[in-house]
């Protein structure tokens, strides 16, 4: 058999090229999941790539619209089950959905769910959970209300109290 | 002396693109399976082992 010439060159990139193709793949097969909040006439895309929670703020009162996207880039069915709560510390408060949800390889499931910040509290700090069989996903909510009392602050120039000096 | 100059500027330029390689592994590493891991570990044995055997033929 005839040697091939610089054969150990060829090998090793070849070997680059699969070292590549593995990252390329890698990043590709997996499950991934996606959140699309609706607040106040806004849409905004979190893909929890960050490692601290995102957080949701809107005007107590409005409706929140939530649209979460679960892609399976797997050769076999994946098979979840999907839950979002509203909890406050470690009580939780409110289950806003939950089901369980099938996906075929290479596709995508979308659910949908509205949060009416009504039934819960202003001003106070609350944590959103959605939990799968593969992810347990946190965002913190805050709905600030404003003020309806207004304060009316003294006017300025109001003489002080004279005092009266001491005679020693 | 212009010959030494040369070296150090390949030094120089081989120890920036080994720099770079290991940021960039120990940055994306984490999102790869551990199969994934796996695969690379025995491609790198064997692109390291064929560069050296090329080397070794050319005679460098």
């Amino acid at each position: 058999m005839a040697k091939v010439k610089n054969l150990g060159l060829y090998i090793g990139l070849l070997c680059i090229i699969g070292i590549m193709a593995v990252f390329f793949f890698d990043a590709y097969i997996g499950i991934y999941d996606t959140l699309y909040v609706t607040e106040e006439g806004w849409e905004r895309e979190i893909t929890f790539d960050i490692p601290y929670p995102e957080h949701i703020g809107t005007e107590y009162g409005e409706t929140i619209y939530f649209t979460y996207v679960v892609t399976n880039n797997m050769f076999e069915e994946y098979n979840t089950y999907i839950e979002a709560s509203v909890w406050r510390g470690d009580d939780k408060n409110l289950t806003i959905f939950s089901a369980n949800e099938s996906i075929t390889p290479f596709d995508n499931t979308t659910v949908k769910w509205v949060l009416e910040t009504e039934k819960l509290e202003p001003n106070t700090n609350y944590i959103l959970k959605i939990n799968t069989d593969t992810f347990e996903r946190i965002i913190r909510m805050n709905f600030h209300q404003p003020p309806k009392e207004v304060i009316i602050y003294a006017e300025r120039g109001t003489p002080l109290p004279e005092i009266e000096k001491e005679e020693g | 002396m212009d010959q030494m100059k040369i070296y150090i500027l390949y030094a120089f330029g081989i120890l920036m693109c080994v720099a770079g390689v290991i940021y960039l592994a120990s940055e994306y590493i984490k999102y790869l399976s551990d199969a994934g891991k796996l695969t690379i570990l025995m491609l790198m044995v064997i692109m390291f082992a064929s560069f050296g055997k090329y080397f070794e033929e050319r005679g460098l």
